[in-house]
């Protein structure tokens, strides 16, 4: 009777493990925070970041959150909110000056997504933002393999704001979907993916605007490495790497 | 959202097992029968599963993987656990009957290449454009014309028209030799299109096909997981949108 008794217990509580994991991976995600909350755990979790001013609340999707903010030496910064473990969590605080990825691992598929915040709003009128691959020939094993080029683009305009999100189209989903394990019996992989597509982006200057924009990059990230960021490439008008 | 399967249902390799499972029933049964009810059932097909336990080698035939056993290690396993004793006589048989079982699964697997070839041709391009519903036209690259879609009434077609032809892969790329990269870039590409959505024959087992579409609507370049097909229509798959 005893050992039945224990097993029993043993039982329940599996159930109970296996219940909570399922609650807090499926649970609807609380409400997001207020902006005084938002920049008051910011401040607590990443000091450096030094928040000033909440610039906007950006949706990713129900999990995922972009909140720019301008800090006290006004710097244009992003700050990335994930909802885990039933709790909104700021995963990492930056003030780069270029357009960042932002890899969200997914059940089904992961999502890219474009973020940036900056402070040439004045010369810069729009992004564009490419999907590429090489064109390239194998062969092997007596067999060729021909790999057409993929350059897909898309615009998008600042609209006089410093900071945006955009997601990677449906497409351009679809093409790097194609490209995942189909090909891996032929194809020497090189992305951070395992494929071959590489994410690049481009500033387009308001009219007007004759001197080069300069991007540094020389801004500060704070991370609890919770996520996933890239840098996209940078590419120029007329660059030898696309086709125009 | 294009879903794509990375592996469908391989349905003659389960036919061809499943019918390799009945042969060793059967086998087993007479076997049982033989000897007359002397060892329990559970024991027999312990010894038998045991028995199965064997040193192979992979071979790859055909593009179809084959485990040939060479050491019966079950077999041994049970003669040094039960050698002392009698019972090592009677339970013998099921013990090499499991070991030859191997060698069923071995033809099984050889016997479905043929059909599988023949149900599912790798060289023919049904069997990739088999589900063409769902297909979805998408530009990969700027040389592409502008305001194309897909004429699906030409698509429903059945590519009946197709021509195998060579894949000109000294056209499409090694005349590009000597070039600088920005030159090769500045190339237009003769496949701006890839079709997606498109599914194999159900049960073929094989994986969702990665579909290049010629500049001029004609030519289809299928990309498999083992081989690439270039094909070429009498028609165009393409229009002008309106």
């Amino acid at each position: 009777m005893k050992k039945r008794k224990g097993m029993f217990a043993l039982l329940v509580v599996v159930i109970g493990i296996i219940g909570l994991f399922f609650y807090s991976s499926f649970s609807k995600p609380a409400p997001f925070p207020t902006e005084e909350a938002l920049k008051k755990d910011i401040n607590q979790t990443f000091p450096e970041a030094s928040v000033k001013t909440i610039q906007d609340i950006i949706h990713v999707d129900e999990r995922h959150k972009v909140v720019p903010f301008i800090s006290l030496n006004k710097d244009y910064g992003l700050s990335y909110w994930i909802w885990k473990k039933n709790k909104w969590r700021v995963a990492e605080v930056d003030n780069r000056e270029e357009p960042m990825i932002w890899k969200i691992e997914d059940r089904k598929r992961p999502k890219y997504v474009y973020v940036w915040n900056i402070f040439h709003k004045n010369k810069v009128d729009s992004f564009t933002f490419y999907l590429l691959r090489q064109r390239d020939y194998i062969t092997y094993d007596r067999q060729s393999l021909y790999i057409p080029p993929v350059q897909m683009t898309e615009k998008v305009l600042l609209h006089n704001k410093t900071y945006g999100v955009f997601s990677i189209p449906e497409d351009w989903a679809t093409i790097k979907d194609y490209a995942r394990p189909v090909q891996t019996d032929w194809l020497f992989v090189n992305g951070e993916d395992g494929d071959a597509f590489n994410f690049g982006w481009r500033p387009n200057a308001k009219p007007g605007v004759k001197e080069p924009i300069i991007f540094t990059n020389n801004g500060e990230s704070f991370s609890n490495g919770d996520i996933i960021l890239r840098f996209p490439e940078r590419f120029e008008k007329g660059s030898r790497d696309l086709y125009e | 959202m294009v879903t794509i399967d990375y592996s469908s249902i391989a349905i003659i390799p389960v036919i061809t097992l499943l019918l390799a499972w009945c042969i060793c029933g059967y086998l087993f049964y007479r076997n049982y029968k033989k000897h007359g009810g002397g060892i329990k059932i559970w024991k027999a097909v312990l010894v038998l599963f045991v028995g199965l336990f064997s040193f192979s080698i992979n071979l790859n035939i055909w593009n179809t993987a084959l485990k040939l056993s060479i050491l019966p290690l079950g077999v041994w396993i049970l003669y040094f656990i039960l050698k002392g004793r009698n019972r090592w006589k009677s339970y013998r048989s099921f013990a090499w009957l499991g070991f030859s079982f191997n060698f069923i699964f071995i033809v099984a697997s050889l016997v479905a290449i043929p059909f599988q070839q023949w149900i599912f041709p790798d060289k023919k391009p049904a069997t990739y454009l088999a589900n063409l519903e769902n297909a979805k036209l998408i530009t990969i690259h700027p040389s592409a014309k502008k305001k194309i879609v897909l004429d699906r009434k030409k698509l429903a077609g059945k590519f009946t028209h197709m021509k195998q032809r060579e894949i000109y892969s000294d056209k499409w790329f090694s005349s590009l030799y000597g070039m600088s990269p920005s030159e090769i870039n500045k190339k237009d590409e003769h496949f701006p299109y890839q079709l997606a959505g498109v599914k194999p024959k159900w049960g073929s087992g094989l994986p969702s096909p990665v579909l290049y579409i010629e500049k001029d609507g004609k030519g289809i370049l299928i990309t498999t997981p083992q081989q690439q097909l270039y094909y070429r229509l009498n028609n165009s798959v393409l229009k002008e949108e309106q």
